[in-house]
Parts: structure tokens; C-alpha cells; sequence
């Protein structure tokens, strides 16, 4: 899974991130805690150096030393005999040899943390209160110290890489795991069935996946077995009632035809041969749109004349009309679109034509106009059938302009069947609000305008 | 021999329906119409020959009509025999193997009886030779439509006769089989040119036009080849 993979690079970067982030901080805090130690006015302004510069005004140098916190000091010749001394202590007011110097230039004196800088005016000591100041010699040869600071150098480093293939091959082997239920969510979405070995760190998730599969599955063949019962039934009972509906319009046709039988009769057994055309022609609707749902009707693609579907089914719902009289039809076709081919299934456009026509004519049956136009309408073809007559109801407009069935019984399974038919050729299909004009269009990813 | 002395066999397990298509048949004059209901019941009919057509449904119990038209094939094929399945499997793939097997024709019902009789008629007349028939001749006010001599007879004294050119012939054989019926541009187009007919409606206009001077007192006003404005003709009845 691609999002997967976009997780993974992007916890990749976020931990990266936080590593320099560490990084960077570790460097602030030193540098602020350096600057605490070592940022304080009596270690900039104060040094010993500075201190021993000012010894030519023994003012200034007192009050250096005062600011900067000593306990004494004290200045040595070359011989060790004291030649100068503020605030020393009595026991410590005498000549050192050379080796209690060095000693306590390193160490301590009397416990006493000196500092000592020396020059023209001889050795300066400075001595700090007691536990003030700790102080420590280290002794190294350069070639450790040398080697000692390339192993620091190389640790720093090699600590980074460390964490950051940890941070990598952990968040690979949990890229692995996801990718696992990432799959099984992607199987359970594309309707398969799935089944994840239940342990490990994701065993709660795999066995919610494996639980909310096996509740689809379950679910789906209850639909599977529902449609297949509701198709079946459908096909036996249109199937069953082929053969009385054989008879009823057999008859009836014989009945119509017998010019020895009264007129009137004649004129009913007609009614009766007409209604169960429509009988016969609502099955082969309820048997297509089933089809059509379920994908059950496979398109039978080849390359048909859009005016010429349109001029037959135009004609076949005029040559079955009870009462042709009381409709004044009237068909245009642009030039255009008359030799307009596109890619379609001529059987069902017809049939959705025919249903068009056919539902202006059932349900005006005092008569009413009845006008389609067919023409290229930027670059698609189109056509609109419009009457003057009742007008189709609101629900069934919105039904056909947005798809939501409505909430009342209204019968729309011939529209209903248009409406499949025209999306099934990749067609729309447009009621005005008035409920009088359907507009049908194909767009071009079914046609192929060849023209003659 | 006329066609309406064909004997016709059906073979239906619904005896109603059996005796609908007697009636249907009746009433277009066909006068031997024979009905079994059963395949073993039709099996000895046929041996013994003198069946002209079989009407044949497809489910029937013990056998149904597929295998049955398989089994007797050789009998069906040496007594050129045509078939017509008469059934309520309307599905593609059944019209498809009926046809494949080699049946003549496939109709499901519900159908309508002149349907059923065009079919009969049209497979009838291109399996046997029948002798001339007199529902080939029409009447279309003072003219008389011989179609199997290929004339219009005018029926005002004059005795004159028109001949028909062989696509006024086509066309208005169209028109006559189809009485009442809106013909379409493309329907008549295809029928007498073939599958391309395209670029042929102006050429169809002329032929109409020299058809209706020949069946029509004012051919700039006609009564019985009207104009159908967008959609085709239609022959008046």
C-alpha cells in the first residue's frame, strides 16, 4: 500500500528530526550551562591575570580581589619570602621553599584553593575560602588524549547511526506487520474474505479483521442469496406467465380480427390485445432492470446510428398506440447528428427510447404533443423528448436528476430502466423541473464519430 | 399446392396453447393443424411423415423441445421438415442454441398471432415452392397490386398495367406485409440496399415517388402511401 509506505517515510523523517532536535538541544543546554559557570562578571572582569596587572595600586587590586570572592592573597619573590599579603591568615605568614610552592600551586594550600600567576613583581597566590573550589590534575600522554577524543569523535557518530538504524529496522519490521492489516483492510474493502494469523503484537487487530470478515461474508451471501431469490422469482413468475399471457393476447387478436363478431366486442378484445402488450412489455422491464442491477446484462456493443434507433423506436410506439389520433408527434433530427455513430447496445437504447415515448403516451391517454429533437450539442449528441401533457410528478424528476428514490410508492421501473440504460452508455440523463422535457446525453467516451 | 395447405404440426405440453395456435392458424386459412403435446407423441408423427412444419415448444416435460429437435434432426433434415420454436425462454443464450441447432426460426411468447403467422409464412414460402397464391394480390382503391406477376393493374376499364422495377417491387412488397405500420427511412433503406444503406434516403424518396405514380390517382396527394414527417411511410389500410 502506497500510504503505507508514506507513513513509514514520513516516521523515517520524524525521527530523524527528533535525533538532530536532540542533538541541537544537548548543544543549548551545554552552552547555557557553560555560561552560567563561566558567564559570571567575576570570572570575566576578575581573572588572577587581571588582578596581577594592578598590583601597581594596591587599591585596585584589593578591591579585584574582594569582587572576585578570595579569602587572601599574597605575593612571593623569587626566594619565597612574602613581600606583599591582604587579609592572610597568621599561620600562613612565612617563607615557602620551593617545593611547598609547587605543592600547593597543584593542590591546595593549608586547604586553601590558590591560584597563583606569576611575573616582574614576583608570584602572586590568591586563596579562596575553604571547599570553595575543587581542584584536579590530570596527568595523559597526548597520543591517549589524541586517541581519546577520536573515540569520543567516532562514538558520537557511530551512537547517531546506531539509533537511527534502530529507529529504522524497528519501524521496518512494524511497516511489515501494518502492511499486513493495511492488506486485509484493503481485501475486506474490495468485498474478499480474509483470515490473519492471530499473534504477536497485532493479535487484538487481527482478530477484530478476522471477526469483522467473517460478519461480511456472512452478510453477503445473505444479500447474494436474497438477490439470487428475488431474481428467480422475478424470472419464474415472468416465465410463467408467458404462456396464459399467449393466450390472452392470442385470443384477443382472434376476437379483434373475426369481422362476424359484434363490433363492439371486437373493439374490447382490441383493449385487452393492447393491455397485454403492456403486460408483456412491464415483464421484459422488470426482467432488464434486474439484469441491468446485477450486471447480469451484458452490453452488446457495436456501432449504431443514433437517429435511426430513435426513428424506430419513434415508429414502433406509434404502430402500437390504441389511439394514434389523439397525439400529434413530431421528430427532429439535425443534420448533425443524422449520421452520428457511436458505440452502443441498439437493442436497450431502443428499448429506453421506447419507454420514454411509450410512458408521454400512458400517461396522456386524452391525447397530447409529443415532440423529440436530436442534435450534436458541444460535440455530444443529444436529444430531448418533451410533451404538453401532465408532466412527469416531482419525485419521479428528482429521482431521475439526482438518483434518490422516492419516498412515496411511485411507479417509475420504466424510467428506472432508461436511467440504467443511459448510464450503462455512459449517457446522463436530465428532467427539467417541470417534468414535461427529458434530456438524454452521451458523452464521447462510448461514441466514435465517424460520419459519412 | 397452396401454402394454406401445409400441414402443420404443434407440439406443445399446454393444450390451450395448442388450440390458440389451431385458431391462429385457422383464421389465416391454414385448414391442417395437427396438435400433440408430448415429444413421444410427435416422434411417430413424423416418422410417418406428412408434416409440412413443426411448431415446436422448448420445456416440456419427459423431453424437452432442444433435445428432442436433436434426436429427430435426420428425419427433420431428410423430409425437409422446417422447424419454428415456440417458446417462454426468452433468454439470449436460449434463441441462440434453438438456432444454433439449427432451428428455422425462434419465437417467445407472449407473442402476437400475426406475428407468429409472418414468421410461419415467411419460412413456409422459402422452403417449398407453392403455386400462385391470391394473397399476393391487393387492392389499393381502382388498382390491383398483382405482387407474383410483379404488376399494377389499373381497374378503370383501360385495362392498363404497370410493371414494377425491381426496388418498387421490394418496397411495396414492405409496404403490403406491413399495412398500417410506420416504415422507417432506415427500415426501408436496409431492407432493399443492404446493411449500408446510408446516403440511399434521397434515392429512396425518387423511388417512392415513381411507386405512388403507379399505385396513386394523385400521386402529389396520396391516400394510400402517406409520409410519416421525420420518421418514414406507412401504407394505409
Amino acid at each position: 500500500m502506497k500510504s503505507l509506505m508514506r507513513i513509514y517515510f514520513h516516521y523515517i523523517v520524524i525521527t530523524l528530526g527528533m535525533i538532530l532536535g536532540f542533538f541541537l538541544l544537548q548543544i543549548i543546554l551545554l552552552t547555557v550551562v557553560m555560561h552560567r559557570f563561566y558567564g559570571r562578571p567575576e570570572y570575566k572582569k576578575y581573572s588572577i591575570r587581571q588582578i596581577y596587572e594592578q598590583l601597581d595600586s594596591k587599591e585596585q587590586a584589593i578591591s579585584g580581589l574582594q569582587q572576585s570572592g578570595a579569602a587572601f592573597a599574597m605575593i612571593l619573590d623569587d626566594q619565597g619570602n612574602l613581600t606583599w599579603s591582604w587579609q592572610l591568615p597568621s599561620d600562613l605568614a612565612h617563607p615557602y621553599t620551593t617545593s611547598q610552592i609547587a605543592s600547593f600551586t597543584r593542590w591546595y594550600l593549608n586547604d586553601y584553593p590558590v591560584s597563583v600567576w606569576g611575573g616582574q613583581q614576583g608570584l602572586l597566590v590568591i586563596g579562596y575560602p575553604r571547599r570553595s573550589i575543587w581542584k584536579y590534575n590530570i596527568y595523559q600522554s597526548m597520543e591517549d588524549t589524541e586517541s581519546l577524543l577520536t573515540f569520543i569523535v567516532w562514538s558520537f557518530y557511530l551512537t547517531i547511526i546506531a539509533a537511527v538504524l534502530v529507529f529504522l529496522v524497528l519501524g521496518y519490521q512494524y511497516y511489515r506487520k501494518m502492511q499486513v492489516i493495511a492488506d486485509a483492510v484493503g481485501h475486506l474493502a474490495s468485498g474478499e474474505s480474509i483470515q490473519l494469523l492471530e499473534s504477536g503484537i497485532m493479535r487484538e487487530i487481527a482478530v477484530t479483521l478476522n471477526r469483522t470478515s467473517d460478519l461480511l461474508a456472512s452478510q453477503r451471501n445473505k444479500l447474494v442469496q436474497r438477490d439470487e431469490a428475488r431474481n428467480q422469482w422475478i424470472s419464474g413468475v415472468s416465465h410463467d406467465i408467458r404462456t396464459p399471457l399467449s393466450l390472452v393476447m392470442g385470443y384477443a387478436d382472434m376476437i379483434e380480427r373475426d369481422k362476424d363478431i359484434d363490433e363492439n366486442v371486437r373493439q374490447k378484445a382490441a383493449s385487452i390485445r393492447w393491455q397485454s402488450i403492456r403486460i408483456r412489455s412491464l415483464i421484459e422491464d422488470l426482467n432488464l432492470t434486474c439484469k441491468l442491477e446485477y450486471d447480469m446484462q451484458p452490453l452488446r456493443l457495436k456501432p449504431v446510428i443514433l437517429a435511426a434507433i430513435l426513428r424506430r423506436a419513434a415508429a414502433e410506439i406509434l404502430n402500437t398506440m390504441e389511439h394514434p389520433r389523439l397525439y400529434d408527434f413530431s421528430l427532429i433530427i439535425e443534420p448533425d447528428i443524422e449520421f452520428y455513430e457511436m458505440e452502443a447496445d441498439e437493442q436497450l437504447l431502443s428499448r429506453a427510447f421506447e419507454n420514454i415515448l411509450g410512458n408521454c403516451v400512458r400517461h396522456n391517454e386524452n391525447g397530447c404533443q409529443i415532440w423529440v429533437k436530436a442534435w450534436i450539442g458541444e460535440g455530444y449528441p443529444r436529444m430531448q423528448f418533451c410533451d404538453n401533457g401532465r408532466g412527469l410528478p416531482p419525485d419521479i424528476c428528482r429521482y431521475l436528476n439526482t438518483g434518490k428514490t422516492p419516498d412515496s410508492e411511485i411507479h417509475l421501473m420504466g424510467l428506472k430502466l432508461v436511467k440504467q440504460i443511459v448510464e450503462a452508455h455512459n449517457g446522463s440523463i436530465c428532467i427539467d423541473e417541470s417534468g414535461h422535457g427529458i434530456t438524454i446525453e452521451f458523452n464521447d467516451s462510448f461514441s466514435d464519430n465517424k460520419g459519412f | 399446392m397452396k401454402m394454406e395447405e401445409a400441414r402443420i404440426l404443434v407440439v406443445d405440453d399446454n393444450q390451450d396453447l395448442c388450440s390458440l395456435v389451431q385458431g391462429i392458424c385457422s383464421q389465416e386459412g391454414f385448414y391442417q393443424v395437427f396438435s400433440v403435446f408430448s415429444c413421444q407423441e410427435a416422434e411417430p408423427v413424423l416418422q410417418k411423415g406428412g408434416t409440412d412444419f413443426l411448431i415446436l415448444d422448448v420445456n416440456m416435460p419427459v423431453e424437452d423441445g432442444f433435445s428432442f429437435f436433436q434426436r429427430m434432426k435426420p428425419i427433420l433434415e431428410r423430409k425437409r421438415i422446417p422447424v419454428l420454436f415456440l417458446s417462454a425462454r426468452d433468454q439470449d443464450e436460449d434463441r441462440l442454441q434453438g438456432l444454433g441447432l439449427g432451428a428455422d426460426d425462434y419465437l417467445t411468447k407472449p407473442f402476437l398471432p400475426r406475428e407468429l403467422m409472418l414468421r410461419v409464412r415467411a419460412i413456409l414460402k422459402r422452403t417449398y415452392q407453392w403455386d400462385e397464391q391470391i394473397g399476393e394480390r391487393f387492392r389499393l382503391g381502382k388498382r390491383e397490386v398483382d405482387l407474383s406477376a410483379g404488376v399494377i393493374r389499373i381497374l378503370d376499364g383501360s385495362q392498363t398495367t404497370l410493371s414494377l422495377t425491381n426496388k418498387e417491387y421490394q418496397l411495396l412488397r414492405l409496404f403490403l406485409e406491413n399495412r398500417g405500420r410506420i416504415l422507417t427511412f432506415d427500415f426501408l433503406s436496409e431492407s432493399v440496399w443492404g446493411e449500408n444503406y446510408y446516403g440511399y434516403e434521397n434515392t429512396l424518396m425518387v423511388h417512392i415517388r415513381k411507386l405512388r405514380e403507379k399505385i396513386e390517382e394523385k400521386p402529389s396527394d396520396p391516400v394510400w402511401l402517406i409520409t410519416v414527417k421525420g420518421l418514414g411511410y406507412r401504407m394505409d389500410r
